[in-house]
């Protein structure tokens, strides 16, 4: 029989741990819907998932959820969960990380889980802001953006992650918002096919602090607006964004990353898509290489051991 | 048989990791400390073991940490730089209770200093170097024979007490190249972390138990714990309840102290008639230990202790020498960093002295001589 | 597509776990949820509901959920099995 939606979420939640610290109306929560409901659909056993996250708003989602878990330390999330690939290579590993925790302080870890193409779903909560810490500039704060350390307008270029991914060699990016759930789900489940690593930015909302500084104190009209801000990827073209995302100004600069995408047919360029950015074929995930590499060691041995 | 064989430290590290047990290195190269991570590259993958270079020393950190919860033992390999980089995560895996080893091959100075030449500055950093009190684990190895033993030690205790244990050891002994003999593997005592029997509902990751540590189940075994850097309750739940933060600590604390019998680890060498002892440990211990055979063909009733487990730091062991010996000399490869310990556990009952240097040379077993020589024309 | 019959479904509301964010209220595009003085959501147009999720979907705290009679259930698993 059918089973309610919520119904399955609460499956793989920790009630003892809820609700939640998080505020009212953050993304988070229904990025943690998202992920339980993707996890119920893939049929993956809890058991054989492992959450590892990094520290902020964000960190706090792998002590909300059934998994195996680990609650890192800033930034280092998906070294963590590189060990535990590397030792455990049939578990299902979800990386969980902030847009401070993943491109800033993290920002090598990621570099380089892209690079070895461990096999992993990274998600990439990004709300231009760092919240637990009160609302502080982030690597993706928008040109303009006001925060608590750009009180007149940040004035840095944001980073752009899906650029850094293709180049770093991640097998799969998807972005995705919390308002768009139901395809929210489907990026997740579609991630989790991945052999390697695979990376899906959700764009979320930090009302209370980033929003309340740029005219969206309410969640709901900072949610709203990622549907105006961002588009539907077109899948007969593949077209890709420059910047994250501007939800306060339409003005940014497109990021000089001419060099490093095809751009011809994207008519506006500093627009942000959702969907499957990319996804490279033929991926496999490290852990996998690394121990069919020790069954030939082992057959080597063998053979040797008969030589003698 | 047990094997013997002639290698330098760092092989003797990389080889007693392997007859620990040790499945899993993530590591980050640095001088003096690379031949660990070369060896190792070729050894784990024959014993079926994972090798992996990392991006940099914190992530090489972490990365043991989470294989460790994967159920493999782990290990990492560094100096001095290295170590600071590690603090971040070392202090994770002291909170979360996570065993593993941290092999740290000691060289001058802070920064780059003198990246090829010994010393033994890192002595507080190992104690101290992660934020907030923590309790730790620190082995000192003085030999090639040491490097091995006390690497299988270390692994030892760190499933014992679920901790992260520190290896320190030095550029003197790292390079050494010496006979050490390899006990067959059925003599090497080998202890494995305690798995739980209780169902996965009556689990409790973090039981604050007195003197003693929870099991620990592997990732994936059906008992879906939660891991965190916060303080915790027994679950793993973060909590901000004073009271519970209290037994916790008191858990952390009483599961190294209440176990000195089972951690500490030093011995004593010629010091039944001795008015002066040499304390020592690591690479300067050889020179100590020679200065006492030289001091004794000349007559000087010179004994000393060798401390191989340095942290938690054998101070019932010190204070028992404050009253059978006049003096205390301390050569170490920095400006007294146990020196201080011992004066502070002496408190006056016997004159300390240091020997101290870091300049890239090595304290001789002269210059220990002629400092005791020098006590003696002083009444 | 299935029929869809307004007003066989009821709203729950766990005030354990709701923020009062107003998130359903604002997603609903029925006009079936409204707020109260405490910004907490009830269902003031019940008869109007669809059954959409929505509300549900973009509940941040998993504190609202539509129940529907298991008729409709068994309609929307047949539906599932078969798309």
């Amino acid at each position: 029989m059918k089973v309610q939606t919520s119904f399955i979420v609460k499956e793989y939640l920790r009630p003892k741990m809820l609700p939640s610290t998080w505020c009212g109306g953050c993304g988070l929560g229904i990025i943690m819907g998202a992920i339980a409901q993707a996890v119920h659909f893939k049929g993956l056993d809890k058991d054989n998932v492992a959450m590892v996250s990094g520290i902020g708003c964000t960190g706090r989602m792998s002590g909300y959820m059934d998994f195996n878990t680990i609650h890192t330390t800033h930034g280092r999330a998906p070294a963590f969960a590189t060990g535990l690939k590397m030792a455990r290579p049939e578990m299902t590993v979800l990386t969980v990380m902030g847009d401070g925790d993943a491109m800033s302080i993290g920002g090598n870890h990621l570099i380089h889980a892209m690079r070895r193409n461990i096999g992993m779903v990274a998600i990439v909560v990004n709300n231009s802001v760092y919240g637990l810490t009160g609302g502080q500039t982030s690597p993706t704060t928008p040109i303009g953006g006001h925060t608590t350390t750009a009180q007149s307008g940040s004035f840095e270029r944001p980073m752009n992650l899906e650029a850094l991914a293709r180049t770093a060699g991640a097998a799969f990016y998807a972005r995705a918002t919390v308002n768009h759930t139901a395809s929210l789900t489907k990026l997740i489940e579609r991630a989790l096919d991945v052999s390697g690593f695979a990376l899906v930015e959700i764009i979320s909302n930090c009302h209370v602090l980033f929003g309340k500084m740029n005219q969206m104190a309410e969640a709901s009209t900072m949610i709203a607006a990622m549907d105006e801000d961002t588009w539907r990827t077109n899948p007969t073209l593949l077209r890709r964004a420059h910047l994250p995302i501007r939800l306060t100004s339409p003005e940014s600069p497109s990021a000089p990353v001419h060099a490093l995408t095809e751009m011809d047919d994207v008519e506006d360029e500093s627009r942000t898509w959702r969907g499957v950015i990319f996804e490279r074929k033929g991926s496999v995930d490290l852990s996998k290489r690394y121990y069919n590499m020790l069954g030939r060691i082992r057959e080597q041995q063998r053979a040797a051991e008969e030589m003698v | 048989m047990p094997t013997p064989a002639f290698m330098h430290g760092n092989q003797a590290v990389a080889e007693g990791a392997i007859a620990a047990g040790c499945r899993f290195y993530a590591g980050y190269p640095i001088t003096p400390s690379s031949e660990i991570a070369e060896i190792l590259s070729e050894r784990l993958p024959q014993v079926g073991g994972v090798f992996i270079q990392m991006e940099d020393e914190i992530a090489s950190m972490a990365a043991i940490v989470g294989a460790s919860l994967g159920g493999l033992k782990t290990a990492t390999a560094t100096s001095g730089p290295g170590f600071s980089l590690m603090q971040e995560n070392l202090g994770f895996a002291v909170i979360s209770e996570i065993p593993c080893v941290v092999i740290n091959v000691q060289r001058v100075g802070p920064s780059t200093g003198l990246p090829t030449r010994a010393a033994q500055g890192d002595v507080m950093q190992a104690r101290w170097g992660t934020h907030g009190d923590h309790p730790i684990i620190v082995l000192s190895p003085s030999s090639v024979q040491e490097c091995f033993d006390l690497t299988v030690r270390a692994f030892n205790l760190a499933e014992r007490f679920r901790t992260p244990v520190v290896l320190l050891s030095d550029a003197i002994v790292s390079a050494l190249r010496e006979k050490l003999v390899i006990p067959d593997a059925a003599d090497i005592a080998i202890f494995n972390r305690t798995q739980p029997t209780v169902a996965p509902d009556d689990y409790k990751p973090y039981e604050f138990l007195h003197g003693d540590v929870a099991p620990l189940p592997r990732f994936g075994d059906g008992y879906r714990f939660h891991v965190t850097g916060l303080v915790h309750t027994e679950l793993g739940y973060p909590t901000e309840d004073a009271e519970i933060i209290s037994r916790w600590w008191e858990h952390m604390s009483s599961k190294i102290e209440d176990n000195l019998d089972v951690i500490l680890d030093w011995e004593e060498i010629e010091l039944d008639d001795a008015e002066v002892a040499l304390v020592a440990y690591g690479g300067t211990a050889r020179s100590a230990m020679h200065a006492v055979s030289l001091a004794r063909e000349q007559g000087i009733k010179l004994g000393m202790i060798k401390i191989r487990t340095l942290w938690p730091f054998p101070e019932q062991v010190i204070r028992n020498l404050a009253g059978r010996v006049g003096t205390i000399i301390v050569p170490e490869l920095n400006f007294g960093q146990i020196r201080l310990e011992v004066e502070r556990l002496v408190a006056g009952r016997a004159a300390v002295r240091g020997i101290n240097r870091a300049d890239g040379i090595q304290i001789s077993p002269e210059h220990i001589l002629d400092v005791v020589r020098g006590l003696e024309r002083v009444p | 597509m299935a029929q869809v019959t307004p007003g066989i479904y009821e709203v729950q509301v766990d005030k354990n776990f709701c923020k009062a964010c107003g998130l359903c209220v604002a997603w609903c595009p029925q006009d079936v949820l409204a707020e109260d003085d405490e910004r907490y959501p009830f269902a003031l147009h019940l008869e109007k509901c669809i059954n959409c999720k929505l509300c549900e979907r973009h509940c941040p705290d998993f504190a609202i959920e539509i129940i529907a009679p298991s008729e409709v259930l068994m309609i929307e698993d047949i539906l599932a099995e078969g798309a």
